[in-house]
């Protein structure tokens, strides 16, 4: 827990640094204090999942589930086998929302990247589950009213509809499921566009919603016994209340709050822009290098969607600083902003931060815009007293030189105070993500060029999946251990 | 999630799932959970009847097996009978009624089993129930008015009432 209170400290991180006496402050320490944190509330957190699982099914079970599911009726076997299907449903799809919750402890733990991935395989289990439960029920009525296999999909669901009580809701439900768990698959998501997948992704709330009813008014599952109930009502008042905290109410209030405002933007290289963002006591966001927002512009094409972008700078009292590449979307939007306008943050999220430093010296990898997390990383370690000159090595590989964005603030950071800058430009090559020139028989040779024993070190490294993919390989074959690799992948 | 605690959690939710399975093996009968939809809303020979000697065990019993079966009479008039109707399940619970009759008039309509889902649904068809049998009385058949707010009851009591009545040839 101490972590947890050093982080939501109200003063800002240099104001801390500055004020800690090096010797007492050493990295490797609340590194690995850090890490067991996280590694003991993950564990809760997973428990907390696995125990919401079992007590579903237990008292399923206990209630006489378990009798029906192999009382050797075949009416009374589906209808039993539909009704624990969409008990787990339910569950999952509450434990889903969670995890999209943006809730801090999940966020700081998992980072937003990991806890939004889980939501997807999560989702990959619901919605096949919610079409078993449906599939299932309408079978097993069928068979106890004595209608032919053949005929009963087809005719059950409107007799369904005709006598059980709030049946529409429930189909519309499925049916909203079925459209979001589609357009979620990642060819569609790349069709579609982001924001228009969002747009359907939203819906799922109400998918919830609609699934409600028929929850309450049909299913002695879910209101049978007062412990049943409790647990029920108690999940949909954590998860409701969740969302509207944490997505709604607290970017709301900090957006108030701090009077965020455009004040500049900046051509950092062809296609790449700076804004820098004005606002009150930013300290009290607690926001870290290595952090991302989701920014909302008071603009023409950035008003409606929030974009994922991470700061570029150590967020200051005053300041805060994103760089954003042009990436077709609503990226060249943001290099027509006009001084003054409004700002709305979501956020800051994202667990890729120095918090997880467990080293004295650390390598920093970037490829392409990538280099704004990476930079704000090396300005927090080369200001934190307990770095010692040289202990930071910055990798930072692109196409061609002209396309090195911030290079003349990596090159000040770095040249100071001994630190050392690799500039690695070239055309991709396949399998490695070193540029072809680079000297080395493999990459995990060319790393050990870099830099004498990557093996002491914590690596942070952020650019394209495959390229991360590939960096990730060497960095193992070199000796890194997995726990000292940090990323965080945002082509989610 | 670390080892250790992986392997605790999967014992430990092994022995509560092994033991609620157990447990729900050796439940009583169960009111009908989830969703279940009206049958045999036909009604027609969906009830059983026998004549109640004094000595006659509780004739529910063999009702209630033969639920599924037409009905068997003794024709013993005007003998002191009575007939059970079917089960008929709802999504709130099982519905049954008997029937006592004196020749062909019906005495006393007596409910075994009501909606019971929930205390809601215990609540509703209790207080249902007294005005359903009046009316059942009253109008010596099956063709009542459904209780309002009490629908799925009425309808229970209606159809089980009549598939009763139908097993006594009444």
């Amino acid at each position: 827990m101490t972590t947890v209170q050093r982080q939501s400290s109200r003063r800002s991180i240099d104001a801390r640094l500055r004020q800690l006496p090096a010797r007492h402050h050493d990295p490797r320490r609340a590194g690995r204090r850090h890490l067991s944190w996280r590694q003991r509330v993950g564990d809760l957190l997973e428990l907390l999942a696995a125990a919401s699982l079992v007590l579903v099914l237990a008292l399923f079970f206990r209630d006489g589930g378990s009798k029906d599911l192999v009382s050797g009726s075949w009416p009374t076997g589906l209808i039993a086998i539909g009704r624990a299907t969409g008990l787990v449903a339910v569950d999952l799809l509450l434990l889903q929302l969670l995890l999209a919750a943006r809730v801090p402890w999940i966020d700081r733990v998992y980072g937003t990247d990991r806890a939004l991935k889980a939501h997807r395989v999560l989702g990959r289990i619901t919605v096949p589950l919610v079409l078993v439960h449906l599939e299932t029920l309408v079978l097993g009525y069928a068979a106890r009213d004595h209608r032919s296999a053949w005929l009963a999909p087809v005719v059950e669901p409107f007799v369904m509809l005709r006598t059980v009580p709030d049946m529409l809701t429930a189909f519309a439900a499925t049916a909203l499921l079925v459209v979001i768990a589609v357009t979620s698959v990642r060819m569609a998501v790349r069709a579609m566009g982001y924001e228009r997948w969002h747009l359907v992704h939203l819906t799922a709330y109400a998918a919830v919603a609609l699934s409600i009813p028929h929850q309450l008014s049909i299913g002695s599952d879910l209101s049978r016994s007062p412990v049943v109930r409790v647990y029920w009502l108690g999940l949909y008042v954590l998860v409701a209340g969740s969302i509207v905290w944490w997505r709604v109410l607290v970017p709301v209030y900090r957006s108030l709050r701090h009077r965020l405002r455009v004040e500049a933007v900046v051509e950092e290289t062809a296609g790449v822009w700076s804004v820098w963002v004005r606002g009150r006591d930013l300290e009290q966001l607690d926001a870290r290098a290595g952090q991302f927002f989701n920014w909302r512009f008071n603009a023409p094409g950035l008003r409606a969607f929030a974009h994922p972008w991470s700061l570029s700078s150590m967020p200051s009292e005053n300041h805060l600083r994103l760089t954003v590449r042009d990436l077709g979307d609503h990226s060249r939007a943001l290099a027509k902003l006009r001084p003054g306008t409004r700002v709305l943050i979501e956020g800051p999220y994202g667990a890729f931060t120095t918090a997880r430093r467990t080293r004295r010296r650390v390598l920093l990898i970037a490829a392409g815009i990538g280099i704004t997390p990476i930079r704000a990383l090396a300005e927090e370690l080369a200001a934190d007293p307990a770095t010692r000159p040289g202990d930071i090595t910055v990798a930072y590989r692109a196409d061609a030189e002209d396309q090195l964005a911030l290079r003349a603030e990596l090159e000040r950071l770095t040249e100071d105070e001994g630190h050392a800058l690799h500039l690695l430009t070239g055309p991709p090559v396949a399998g490695s993500w070193f540029p072809g020139d680079q000297p080395g028989h493999d990459d995990a040779d060319r790393l050990r060029r870099l830099l004498h024993d990557p093996r002491q070190c914590d690596v942070y490294l952020c650019g394209p999946a495959a390229w991360m993919d590939l960096v990730h390989t060497s960095l193992r074959e070199a000796g890194v251990p997995r726990l000292n690799i940090h990323d965080e992948r945002f082509s989610w | 999630m670390r080892t250790v605690t992986a392997l605790g959690t999967a014992a430990a939710a092994g022995v509560v799932l092994v033991s609620s399975w157990q447990a729900g093996q050796h439940s009583g009968p169960q009111a009908a959970g989830g969703v279940h939809v009206v049958s045999g809303a036909s009604g027609s020979a969906g009830g059983a009847v026998s004549s109640a000697p004094p000595a006659a065990g509780p004739p529910t019993r063999h009702a209630r097996k033969g639920s599924k079966k037409p009905g068997t009479t003794t024709s013993a008039p005007p003998a002191r009978r009575t007939a059970t109707g079917a089960v008929v399940q709802t999504p709130y619970g099982n519905v049954q009624v008997k029937v006592s009759l004196l020749g062909k008039k019906i005495t006393k309509v007596t409910a075994i089993h009501l909606t019971d889902s929930s205390s809601t649904s215990v609540e509703i068809s209790a207080s249902a129930a007294p005005i359903l049998r009046q009316e059942a009385l009253k109008a010596q058949s099956a063709n009542i008015d459904l209780v309002s707010g009490a629908t799925y009851t009425s309808e229970g009591y209606k159809t089980s009432l009549q598939a009763a009545l139908d097993a006594a040839h009444l």
